[in-house]
């Protein structure tokens, strides 16, 4: 499916989960899409993240941010969404931010993808982070009965479409995470009402049939595929790509005046018509070289080639550019 | 240093202990261990396993085990345990029957350190009245009720494995995993390990993404190839049909059965002689074709 007609099947108000963390694996093609199409009232789901959410919230796409971290790490922080989440959810284009552990975060969302009523954890007990949600209920101290043991426990949270980048993916949605890089995108996947993938590759089902332990998600778990190669550009997609320091500071350098970010944020971001157009706006073929693995290029890319490449992944492509 | 050897790493299993017994009807039981376990004389062993087979039966035959929680015991198409129903029918063990949801919620609630897991799989079955660990809860924000799995603390979990390092790190064959191995080592106290080979750790780095145990989670380690005879251990080699056949129909009475033990489990020094004893290298070379099913 194209990225345009995948992000048009998200309606406004829907709740989005973003897979990745705030410098690995964001579904940033997807992210561009819906910040093109000017989506309106969205609730992002992103247990860590950076730039994904920082796009949806320069684009004034989303309402609501649900999540355990939002940073640039060495670059700072995300600072469209620290402007509107600084002006609060009243403010006009401001940001409702309702604050968890990443733990916390998981523990709801193993309650909505289990269709239980919650989920205990000990995480969370002893911390502000409980009194932060004692008007929503979303998480509660309780004591089992018993013990007299104290645990949090973490109600459901519902998720329309959740977003995930992955190595390969097949015609039919099958879909897979070289192993180095499952983060926690297994949580948003399976909390998830849809779940769209969007894969550096497409390949034949073969190659699925071939190592089948290294299905990430099977088929009946997705709803859409999208090819987007470099789709995490500018956060990495180890061992393939480092992250690409250099958008990262102009980004932030940018945003140090409101007037010159929106010129970079229409010029760089969303103005480029395609994903390959934005690519091209954002360094070309020299970004790109700059962001591979410094060494075994040639077997970058490749699960099969997994063993060498996570060599490369470890000695290059890790380091701030 | 975890290298030891069986008896070494059977002293960590003494009497009494709960034992996480990782175990398939037919497949990837630690046998090894079990036969060690049983040739020095443990007594009043809790097991734990998702599904029993032959160790099971063999542990209650030489009576080594006064109780059993898991969802079933059985040598599939090989029939019942016998002398495992004998024992629970005569009152020697005691069994606390519950499904493998359930005891996977139990286990991961004692791995989390938990009081309980909730879980929805049970509601509507007779299980709940009879096992105390499992509790009808409503749920604390109005919605539909759930059924609590107390936490489960086994003193020492018993894993067979495809390979390991000196340090413990543990790997796995995916085409082998079962539900079992991720969770039992994490809930138990101590975890001993029988691995098909040791190798060096540059082995382990060549596919990370298999170790399945680190080394900070494994008190001991022991080689012992073809470990799991005679069930099977995906792909190195199948289940010994010949042998299961062979046992139950020793296992239809207590003499026989006794015999059989004698033979198989007190007679063999040691674990390369008991390969010899069930059939030798011939034997073992089409268990490992899969031809000798």
């Amino acid at each position: 499916m194209a990225l345009a007609d995948a992000a048009a099947s998200v309606p406004n108000g829907a709740t989005v989960a973003l897979g990745g963390l705030s410098m690995n694996s964001a579904p940033m093609a997807f992210v561009r899409e819906l910040a093109r199409q000017r989506k309106r009232d969205l609730t992002v789901v992103a247990i860590v993240a950076g730039m994904s959410v920082d796009w949806l919230a320069a684009a004034g796409c989303a309402a609501r941010v649900i999540t355990g971290l939002v940073s640039f790490e060495g670059f700072g922080l995300a600072p469209s969404f620290r402007r509107r989440a600084q002006a609060g959810p009243r403010a006009e284009g401001g940001l409702a931010v309702e604050e968890y552990s990443e733990h916390l975060l998981i523990c709801r969302l193993e309650a909505q993808s289990r269709k239980l009523p919650f989920v205990p954890t000990r995480a969370g007990l002893g911390t502000d982070v409980l009194a932060l949600h004692a008007d929503s209920g979303s998480l509660r101290q309780e004591v089992d009965p018993a013990t007299g043991k104290p645990y949090v426990a973490c109600t459901p949270l519902a998720v329309d479409v959740a977003v995930v980048h992955v190595h390969e993916a097949d015609a039919s949605g099958n879909a897979r995470v070289n192993p180095k890089l499952i983060w926690m995108d297994n949580e948003i996947v399976n909390a998830a009402e849809r779940t769209v993938v969007c894969a550096e590759r497409i390949v034949g089902s073969e190659a699925f049939v071939a190592e089948p332990h290294r299905t990430t998600y099977p088929r009946f778990m997705v709803d859409a595929v999208c090819e987007a190669p470099f789709g995490a550009f500018p956060t990495s997609c180890f061992p393939d790509y480092g992250h690409c320091g250099h958008f990262f500071e102009e980004y932030v350098d940018a945003a140090a005046s409101q007037e010159r970010f929106e010129a970079f944020f229409a010029e760089r971001v969303v103005g480029p018509e395609s994903w390959t157009d934005f690519l091209d706006a954002n360094g070309g073929p020299g970004a790109l070289i700059d962001i591979f693995p410094r060494a075994g290029r040639a077997d970058a890319g490749s699960i099969g080639g997994q063993g060498a490449a996570q060599g490369a992944g470890q000695a290059g492509g890790t380091e701030p550019r | 240093m975890k290298l030891k050897t069986l008896p070494e790493a059977a002293a960590l299993v003494r009497d009494g202990d709960l034992v996480a017994l990782q175990n398939m009807a037919t497949q990837s039981a630690p046998m090894a261990m079990v036969r060690e376990l049983i040739r020095a004389g443990r007594r009043d062993l809790g097991l734990v396993c998702l599904v029993g087979g032959m160790a099971v039966d063999w542990l209650a035959a030489s009576g080594s085990i006064n109780r059993f929680v898991g969802a079933a015991v059985s040598m599939e198409q090989f029939g019942l345990c016998q002398r495992f129903r004998k024992a629970v029918e005569a009152g020697r063990v005691r069994v606390e029957e519950l499904s493998e949801t359930a005891l996977l919620a139990r286990l991961t609630a004692g791995a989390r350190s938990l009081p309980f897991l909730p879980t929805r799989g049970l509601i509507g079955t007779d299980l709940i009245d009879i096992n105390p660990n499992l509790e009808l809860l409503e749920d604390p924000f109005g919605g539909p009720p759930v059924v609590a799995c107390r936490a489960l603390v086994p003193d020492v979990a018993l894993i067979h494995a495809h390979r390991a390092d000196r340090f413990g790190n543990v790997q796995y064959e995916p085409t082998a995993l079962w539900p079992d191995i991720g969770i039992m080592p994490k809930a138990a106290r101590r975890v001993v390990v029988t691995v098909e080979r040791v190798v060096g750790s540059d082995v382990l780095r060549l596919n990370p993404d298999r170790t399945v145990l680190p080394g900070f989670m494994v008190d001991a380690v022991v080689e012992a190839p073809w470990g799991a005879h005679p069930t099977s251990f995906n792909p190195c080699y199948g289940y010994d049909s010949g042998f299961h056949l062979r046992w139950a129909e020793a296992a239809a009475a207590p003499g026989s059965a006794t015999e059989f033990l004698a033979a198989f489990v007190h007679a063999p020094a040691d674990h390369a002689t008991y390969l010899q004893a069930v059939g030798g290298a011939a034997r073992l070379a089409a268990l490992g074709r899969w031809e000798a099913g």
